[in-house]
């Protein structure tokens, strides 16, 4: 192949080949050179990029007369650092009860409306509960429940504010504000919502004075702590005077408003031991032709006994209530009787609790006479968000015949975790 | 006459005004711990009370009226925070009806353990979302609760500044030698394995390079399973676990049985001042912790 080619042209290629490594090795260095200069201007525009911003800053810091950057803070752990921002934190805290059972009665007419008076035996859905708890703004905290039954009619149960502190100090120490919609503090009973009965079913003394959904009226109370060596509070509440049971005031009625007083106190017996001792009295105008009055007075006391050292697994319980009351009449005798009730708690192992109570309804007797029922109740409580309640009661009646009934419940609370009364 | 009457009240208001700046600042606190280190601090210039007595588990203390009349009285309330008291504190202060006590949530300035950082659902038991607050069962952490304490009594009660100082010193100095000698008396153990019985000494581990090998309870709060038992007493012997522990509250039913069967000890120590009769004050917890530890892993 060499022999081929003219030496001239090989002499030419060798020689292109040699320079070509040589020109394009000065034209690298060349490139090199722009390069590094092109670089060292980025880095000066950079800094002057730089210097500008901190000019720009200076000025506007000067301007706004800023204060110099704080000193660093040490770690803070304190709201959960989500990614959802802080509009979450504003929403209400939401908690909501279900609340399903089964029931078994041998005088279905009788039973309470627990389920649904035409709903006899079998299966129900009782109510499902909705809790929002939220701050309004410093001076109020504002609950709303609303309770779902069955049929699916939504109520209002409570909705309301309380207070400690107004504005320019309006509200004096040691005084609480509530306004709204509320359980009356008539008693321990009638403060609880349906989730939280201890039975499963209302005492028989507070379904005949209060009616089924017991004594919760639109008004406003002052709650007042004394200064006493034990615990004692007054309180005073005014409210609409609406209630079924107690006051009979249906729409059409103009006189209406019903005030309510109510002294609690509370000892410590010992760490593990408690006791409360509670008076409540309340008076309205009911419906009667000369709007005439309606009264009840209460008494309420309250034994706890729980072991500190073994606080989840033991404790007991023993709470009875009086209410007397009477409704006047314009002609016929007042309508007019009380009754009370002794219960008994006892929780006897971390996830269970048996239970007792006897009812009797008419010391003094009633228009329809005198009943006596005893209760029993099994509790399996999983966590302080379930219970699984198992409930049988036997009453006697003046008028009537004997019954039986067996209830079971299943109680159960999803959402934010809520503090326990005591 | 109205002379001495105006003289009369005059030393009344200054005699009232005295006896009220010589008052000892009423001070409320959630736990025993923090009540001994707010003693610590600010001596006999305050009277502090403890709502959760030191024997008691501080998740399950119920909000009694007589814990209101308690926070009404107080000027200021410290709190462990991280939502332990979450299930009752939130009621007393609110019956309380005290709008000007103030309330120190003592986390701040902590470096939380066990921070979930994925969703956290009831299905995992009693979990704390804000992590981990048994967070005083570290000493170290214990300074840090300290110093805040002595800020906010100095801001409460400026008078009493230099004294409030010289107690924080005289108590950091205290942990500082103590925790040098527990250290050392724990040096030897260091990696070893444990269990316990609830998630509550994940500080206490962290501070003395222990690990926890497992937990008795199946998921916080929730009793374990017999099939979690099983599981555990496994691991247990497979790792060759010395010591199990519970807290001085915990029923020692379960968790004796599991040592028993394992060969482990059950180690019941104090995770509270006041656990036991002999622990008065914040050192002696660890003092108890440390000297009960080191004899169990030997």
């Amino acid at each position: 192949m060499v022999s081929i080619l003219p030496k001239p042209f090989l002499c030419g290629v060798l020689a292109i080949c040699l320079l070509v490594p040589a020109l394009s090795h000065a034209q690298d260095n060349v490139i090199e050179a722009l390069r590094r200069q092109m670089g060292e201007m980025q880095a000066t525009m950079q800094k002057m990029a730089e210097r500008l911003e901190q000019l720009e800053k200076e000025r506007t810091a000067a301007a706004a007369n800023v204060n110099p950057p704080a000193e660093p803070q040490p770690v803070v752990a304190s709201a959960p650092s989500s990614g959802k921002g802080t509009l979450n934190s504003f929403n209400p805290a939401i908690s909501v009860n279900g609340l399903f059972g089964g029931g078994y009665s041998t005088n279905p007419a009788f039973t309470q409306r627990w389920y649904d008076p035409n709903f006899h035996n079998g299966f129900n859905f009782q109510e499902a509960e909705f809790q929002f708890t939220a701050d309004v703004d410093p001076y109020w905290k504002a609950n709303f429940i609303l309770a779902v039954d069955r049929a699916g009619k939504v109520d209002i149960e409570e909705g309301y504010v309380t207070s400690e502190q107004l504005p320019y100090d309006l509200l004096p120490r040691d005084t609480g504000l509530k306004l709204g919609k509320f359980y009356a503090g008539f008693g321990k009973h009638n403060l609880l919502h349906t989730h939280q009965f201890p039975f499963i079913n209302r005492p028989l003394i507070s379904q005949a004075v209060f009616g089924d959904e017991g004594l919760k009226e639109p008004g406003m109370g002052v709650s007042y702590l004394l200064p006493s060596p034990w615990f004692s509070e007054l309180t005073f509440q005014g409210m609409a005077g609406e209630n079924d049971g107690l006051f009979r005031n249906g729409a059409d009625s103009k006189r209406r408003g019903a005030y309510l007083g109510h002294w609690k106190n509370f000892f410590d017996l010992s760490d593990s031991t408690t006791v409360e001792l509670g008076n409540s009295y309340i008076a309205g105008r009911n419906s009667d032709a000369g709007h005439r009055l309606s009264q009840a007075i209460g008494l309420d006391l309250t034994m706890k006994w729980r072991p500190l050292q073994q606080s989840t697994e033991r404790a007991l319980i023993w709470q009875n209530e009086y209410i007397y009351f009477n409704r006047e009449r314009e002609r016929d005798p007042s309508s007019r009787g009380g009754g009370l009730y002794s219960s008994l708690q006892y929780q006897f192992a971390r996830n269970w609790w048996v239970q007792g109570r006897y009812d009797l309804l008419g010391v003094p007797k009633l228009d329809d006479g005198r009943k006596n029922r005893w209760t029993t109740l099994l509790a399996l409580v999983p966590s302080e968000f379930s219970a699984l309640r198992l409930q049988h009661s036997y009453t006697t009646q003046t008028h009537g015949k004997s019954v039986n009934e067996i209830l079971l419940q299943m109680n159960f609370t999803i959402g934010s975790h809520p503090a326990h009364q005591y | 006459m109205k002379f001495c009457a105006t003289l009369s009240f005059a030393i009344l208001l200054l005699t009232t005004a005295a006896a009220r700046a010589a008052e000892p600042l009423a001070v409320v606190t959630t736990t025993a711990d923090v009540a001994a280190i707010v003693k610590a601090i600010g001596g006999e210039r305050v009277a502090v009370e403890s709502i959760a007595k030191g024997y008691q588990d501080p998740h399950f203390v119920e909000a009694k009226p007589s814990f209101i009349r308690v926070v009404n009285r107080a000027r200021i309330l410290f709190n462990v925070g991280l939502e332990l008291e979450i299930g009752w504190l939130p009621l007393l202060i609110q019956g309380a009806r005290n709008p000007s006590m103030i309330v120190v949530d003592l986390s701040s300035g902590i470096a939380v353990l066990e921070k979930p950082t994925g969703p956290v659902s009831r299905a995992q038991g009693d979990v704390h979302p804000l992590g981990n607050p048994h967070y005083w069962l570290d000493p170290r952490n214990g300074v840090i609760m300290a110093r805040r304490v002595a800020q906010e009594l100095k801001n409460l009660a400026a008078a009493d500044g230099a004294l409030f100082d010289q107690n924080l010193k005289n108590f950091e100095s205290e942990i500082a030698t103590k925790r040098k000698r527990w250290e050392e008396q724990m040096a030897p153990f260091r990696g070893a394995q444990l269990v316990t019985y609830h998630k509550e000494w994940e500080y206490l581990m962290n501070w003395l390079g222990l690990g926890v090998a497992g937990y008795v309870e199946d998921k916080p709060g929730i009793p374990a399973t017999p099939r979690h038992l099983e599981e555990l007493v496994q691991t247990m012997q497979q790792k060759k676990i010395k010591a199990l522990l519970a807290s001085h509250y915990t029923n020692p039913n379960v968790p004796k049985a599991v040592a028993d069967k394992t060969g482990a000890k059950l180690v019941m120590l104090a995770s509270s001042v006041g656990g036991e009769e002999n622990i008065k004050n914040y050192p002696d917890l660890f003092e108890s912790i440390v000297g009960k530890l080191s004899a169990a892993l030997k």
